[in-house]
This record gives structure tokens, sequence and C-alpha cells, in this order.
């Protein structure tokens, strides 16, 4: 998967799971004060990724992940990971 | 703790989702309408879109889905209902069995791909007070906002236990019914194996041939306020809630008191609540769920109460279907309805009176001068709770 295509994906799933607008999905758009994403919320959010990309977040993600290009920047990292693994 | 006031409580709004309809018109024209012979009778004319996004759908159980519509529909119907202070307007919400459909497609999602999948939302869909928590959370209300479970009583305990929140001082307003939305296929085949439901799909309260309930979904919620302070605010007074009385058989877990003498007992503390006198009453609307025992056990005590034939008696079940814990607070909705359209609605699918009960079942719409009426409902584990509903 390239990085726009991984991009693209993750926005439209992003989007329809959390309903928020597109364009407020930026790099530095913080989970909880700009996209209101609970705990729960972000849990839920989390297993869609995994369903989507075949990937499995580390559990402690959620504590360190504050804004959405960290979660993007993490699903890449996991991607290359698989992939020279 | 501080003496209740004894304040005298209104409904000033009602809402109403159920197999009989959705929304007050639909709900009314429903109950005077032939229902298809069906066992399981779901709400077919439900939009949640309407009411909830699908973030929100996704995030709620279906009960609790009914349960917000329900009462947004009810603050609509009040209109412009105020909340001056946010810790006086509670809610009170039952429900029979909760979120259980929520929890059994978990189930085979946890046998299927694993604990790993399991949605972090279950618990809070599946809990029985989820409905309660999301009309509380919807509208700002910080009062009480609690949920009784008493299985097929729950709706009108639920109604019941909201009235008292007004009368004794603590709420200005409540939001009071029952929610329900569990005819999932485990508890449908349940309900089966112990003969409850109706082989034929025929729910006939009180007729001769009656075979067990049909099972159903839906939910009602009203407005309840402090009378006078209603009646100052102008709004529109469907009826008020005079009395109200909660007893157990301790007899049996699922069948009733032999000759429903728990049942009379509680209709006779309900009416002494409301201060009259079974003389004075001009309706009964009946738990009446088309099984055997239950409208034998209930026609015995309503005999032993009123008097043979004394009283008219409705079940509206014979269209509805048995919708357990939202099931007295959907009754009660009727009663206010039969009060605004001075009507008694017939009691459906019945043709034949079982000719062993002594009770005058109302079978067509019948006119009448709105009075005093009171209204049933009986829960497994021998739960009883009935309401008396005045003009």
């Amino acid at each position: 998967m390239t990085a726009p295509d991984l991009h693209d994906q993750l926005l439209t799933l992003s989007v329809e799971q959390l309903e928020v607008a597109a364009d407020a999905l930026t790099p530095d758009a913080l989970l909880g004060d700009d996209l209101g994403i609970d705990s729960l919320a972000a849990i839920e959010w989390g297993m869609s990724i995994e369903d989507a990309f075949g990937v499995e977040l580390p559990e402690e993600a959620w504590s360190y992940v504050r804004t959405y290009g960290m979660v993007e920047d993490l699903v890449k990292r996991l991607l290359r990971q698989q992939a020279s693994a | 703790m501080k003496q209740p006031l004894n304040r005298r409580v209104v409904v000033t709004g009602i809402g109403v989702v159920s197999p009989a309809g959705t929304g007050l018109d639909a709900f009314w024209q429903g109950l005077r309408t032939e229902p298809a012979r069906r066992r399981e009778r779901s709400v077919t004319d439900f939009d949640a879109g309407r009411w909830l996004s699908g973030k929100e759908q996704r995030h709620h159980d279906r009960f609790t889905h009914f349960a917000i519509a329900a009462a947004q529909m009810a603050v609509e119907h009040a209109g412009g209902l105020p909340v001056v202070d946010s810790g006086r307007a509670g809610v009170s919400l039952g429900t029979g069995i909760g979120g259980v459909g929520t929890l059994e497609t978990q189930v085979a999602v946890l046998a299927a791909r694993g604990p790993g999948r399991v949605s972090p939302f279950t618990i809070p869909m599946v809990m029985p007070n989820a409905g309660a928590a999301a009309v509380s959370l919807l509208l700002g209300w910080r009062g009480p906002s609690e949920t009784l479970t008493t299985a097929c009583a729950a709706g009108t305990h639920s109604v019941s236990a909201g009235a008292r929140m007004v009368a004794d001082g603590r709420c200005d307003v409540v939001l009071a019914g029952g929610a329900e939305s569990s005819m999932t296929p485990t508890t449908v085949a349940a309900f089966s194996k112990m003969t409850a439901l109706s082989e034929a799909g025929l729910s006939r309260p009180f007729d001769v041939d009656r075979d067990g309930f049909c099972i159903s979904e839906g939910a009602a919620v009203l407005v309840l306020e402090e009378r006078e302070s209603a009646l100052a605010r102008g709004a529109t007074v469907y009826g008020e809630i005079a009395g109200t009385a909660s007893t157990c058989d301790a007899h049996h877990v699922t069948a009733p008191s032999p000759g429903g003498v728990g049942a009379a007992a509680c209709m006779r503390m309900a009416i002494d609540d409301a201060n009259l006198t079974p003389a004075d009453f001009k309706h009964v609307n009946a738990h009446g769920t088309s099984t055997p025992m239950n409208d034998q056990a209930e026609a015995t005590a309503i005999t032993s109460v009123f008097g043979p034939g004394a009283v008219p008696v409705t079940s509206i079940k014979g269209v509805t279907g048995h919708g357990l814990g939202a099931a007295g607070a959907l009754e009660v909705a009727a009663v206010l309805l039969s009060f605004l359209h001075r009507e008694l609605p017939p009691t459906m699918g019945t043709t034949q009176v079982d000719p062993e009960l002594a009770i005058d079942v109302v079978l067509t719409p019948r006119a009448w001068q709105p009075g005093p009426t009171i209204s049933n409902s009986f829960g497994f584990g021998g739960h009883n709770g009935s309401i008396v509903l005045l003009p």
C-alpha cells in the first residue's frame, strides 16, 4: 500500500466512524480536544483500523498517541514493520 | 428523612414507539386496527436516523434508541417544557431485560474472533440503565435518573416511581416510562421453550382459545409535572396519576398466585392510595397478556375487587403484543389517549371471551365518559404494579 492510498483509506474510515469532517482530520488535530474522541471511541476506532489494514495496534498506543497525524504515522510504521518481517 | 409533600402529579406529554404505531396518531389508530397474525411483533415504522446519528446508533442498543425517541417525542408533545433547575428534573425509565441484543451480538463476536474484537461499548450498551442514562445525558437533566427492572411490570413501576419523585417534591419534572427491545433468537427460544408464546401467533387476551403472548418491543415515555406549576405554564394536561401500588406474590417465579390474590391486593392498595373506592372506577386497563394463567388470575382478581362484570376491561396487547418492560408505560399512554378521544380501544384479537371469566371485556370501540382507570402490570418474579389514572 502506498502512502497516499493509506492516507485516503484512513481518512475515509475515520470520517465515517468518527462522524467528523474530512478537513478536521489534520495531522495536528488533537484526538480529544479537536475531534471529540473519548477513550471508548478510540478503542473502537482502533479496532476498525486493525480490521481495515491488517495490523495490530499496541495496547498502550492510546496512552501516547495524541494527534490524528500520530495515528497515521503509527499505522504506516506497523505496515512497514510487517512488510520487512 | 424529610416528609413527602404529596403533591398532585399530571401528565403533560406523551411519546410512543410501538408495533401498533410510532407517534400518538399512529398509535391510537393502530390500537383500533386488526393486526397481522404474528408471534413476534417488531416495530416496523421506526427510523432511528430521525433521532440519532450513525455513530450514536452504533453506540446504543435498540432499546435505548426507542427510549431516546420516545423521550424526545414526549418533551416535544409537552410543548415549551421549562426546566428551570436541571437538578430537579429526573428520569425514571424501566426495562425488562435491557440490551440483550447487543450482548448476543458480542457473544457471537467473542466466539468467532476472540476477546480482542469485543466492542468496548458492550457494557454501556447492555446495562439496563442505558436508556435512562442516555435520556439524562441528552437533556442535561441532573436530578435522579433511575431504572427499575421488574420484568413485565417495569413500565408501570417506573411511571409510578417517576410520579413519586414529583409527588414527594424531589423533582419538578420527570420523564417516566419503559423501553424494551429484546426479541432476540435466544429470548424468543427461551420464552417459547417455557410455552409462554402463542403458537398461533395470535394475541387474544381473555379469549377462550388464548394460547400465549406475542412478544414485542417498543417504548413509551411520559412527561410528569406537579399539577399547579403545569397549569400555571398553560400546559395541556392529559391526565393525573392519582395512586400507585407495588406488591409481590411471593408464590412462584413465573406463575401468578392462585385466585390472583397478589394482583387483587395490589389493585386495592392503588385504589386506596388514590383515595377512591372500587365503585368509582370506569375502566380497567388489564395486563391481559393472552396467556391462559395470567388472564385467568387477573380476571379473578378484577372480579374480586370490582365485582363480576362491574367495570369495562380492555387489553391493548391484542395489537401491541407484549412489550415486556415497555408494556406498562405503553398502556398508561393508551389510557391517556382513551381519555382524550373519549373512547375505549377494543381488545383486538379476542372474539369469544372465556365463559369462565366474569369480566366485561371491551371487544369493539366503546364511547365513554372518561373516569378513574386502573392499569395493571405483572412480571415474572411475582412483581405486581397498579397505577390509578384520572382524566
